[in-house]
């Protein structure tokens, strides 16, 4: 067995697999359609759903401190998820340089964390105002307001610490694997110059 | 007529696209990558801006695609457990086929090295030169041309081996 002969055996492997395993053209660019139209219907029902809501709040004879309270904790949901978005960019990175794209995901994961790590300032805080501005607004309601009330902020409360717990674990895996491998890849240059 | 051209291009780059995910997959879960990296291939072919050649882009894809891969799959089910649900999977529907003993060597071999490596390793199992192995990674050739040098010697020592054990 020599090097030449593993090449040629994989170079053939591929041609015999591929063959197996690949999709054909047509089929390739419907699931990209399907996975674009399944985003789209996505966002849209989410649009569909928070405008809905907010004609069910301002029809809905509320209190102004009510409106106000939804339209913080709408307007609060609407930023995080703009954050989000711009911390990630939207530009694909996959047709870059191997380093490069590895690199651009380091940047893009010590970004979200940054974002997930002050997660208290911009949706702890006003999501905190808008309940407070909710439970004063319901002062003449019935016990079982209160009992629904306390029961969302608990479940809203557990969520939140147990799933930002998650994600930054994730998140924590994901920097030490990128800065792992972009290491690598550097140091196949660093131990060049030094040669 | 440019989608045709695109068609066509990527069906070129199926062979390959299936290689590179045999290196970065486990057995069982090849497949699912190698429709990943032509899935992703056809979503970024507007990227593709002619000033090089359409192979060296499509393997920075296609080796981007298999690392990322890499990298989520440790968040998900164990080793085992994945290699059992997905053995057990394609053998029932008749796509498990072995790899033939210079294939298992060259799958053992690239299990050793580290991601940097083992990308450095697959491009040049796909006959690229320095150059275009520097273009794809983003390192510089020389750099490329002593690790390979490296790499082969290792490579020749592990296909001792294996000559040994059999």
């Amino acid at each position: 067995m020599n090097i030449e002969a593993n090449r040629q055996a994989w170079i053939a492997s591929g041609e015999k697999s591929a063959q197996r395993t690949a999709p054909s053209s047509t089929q390739l660019i419907w699931r990209v359609r399907l996975r674009i139209a399944f985003a789209i219907i996505i966002a849209s029902l989410a649009l569909l759903a928070s405008g809905f809501c907010l004609l069910l709040i301002g029809s809905g004879g509320f209190e102004v401190f009510e409106i106000l309270a939804w339209s913080l904790i709408v307007a609060t949901l609407v930023a995080l998820i703009g954050l989000v978005i711009r911390a990630h960019g939207i530009r694909q990175t996959r047709h870059l340089r191997v380093l490069d794209h590895v690199e651009a995901g380091l940047a893009r994961t010590t970004r979200l964390e940054t974002l997930i790590g002050n997660l208290h300032w911009f949706f702890w805080a006003p999501m905190l105002i808008a309940f407070l501005m909710l439970a004063y607004a319901s002062e003449y309601r019935h016990w079982t307001d209160y009992t629904f009330a306390a029961t969302s902020i608990g479940v809203l409360i557990w969520g939140l610490i147990y799933g930002r717990d998650y994600v930054q674990t994730r998140m924590q895996a994901d920097r030490e694997a990128l800065r792992e491998q972009a290491s690598r890849l550097r140091q196949i240059d660093i131990e060049e110059n030094a040669s | 007529m440019r989608r045709a051209d695109d068609v066509a291009r990527l069906e070129s780059f199926m062979p390959a696209a299936s290689r590179i995910a045999t290196t970065y997959a486990a057995h069982g879960e090849a497949a699912d990558l190698h429709q990943e990296i032509l899935t992703q291939l056809w979503r970024s072919r507007r990227h593709f801006d002619g000033q090089s050649e359409y192979a060296t882009w499509a393997y920075r894809v296609a080796l981007n695609t298999a690392i990322d891969h890499v990298r989520r799959d440790r968040h998900r089910k164990t080793t085992l457990e994945r290699f059992r649900l997905l053995n057990w999977r394609e053998a029932k529907s008749g796509t498990l086929i072995p790899d033939s003993v210079e294939v298992q060597v060259i799958k053992a071999f690239c299990d050793t090295l580290d991601v940097a490596e083992r990308s450095l390793f697959t491009l040049y199992l796909e006959a690229l030169d320095y150059a275009r192995i520097s273009d794809v990674l983003g390192i510089s050739s020389g750099a490329c041309r002593t690790r390979l040098s490296r790499l082969k010697s290792k490579f020749k020592q592990h296909i001792a081996g294996e000559d040994l054990e059999h």
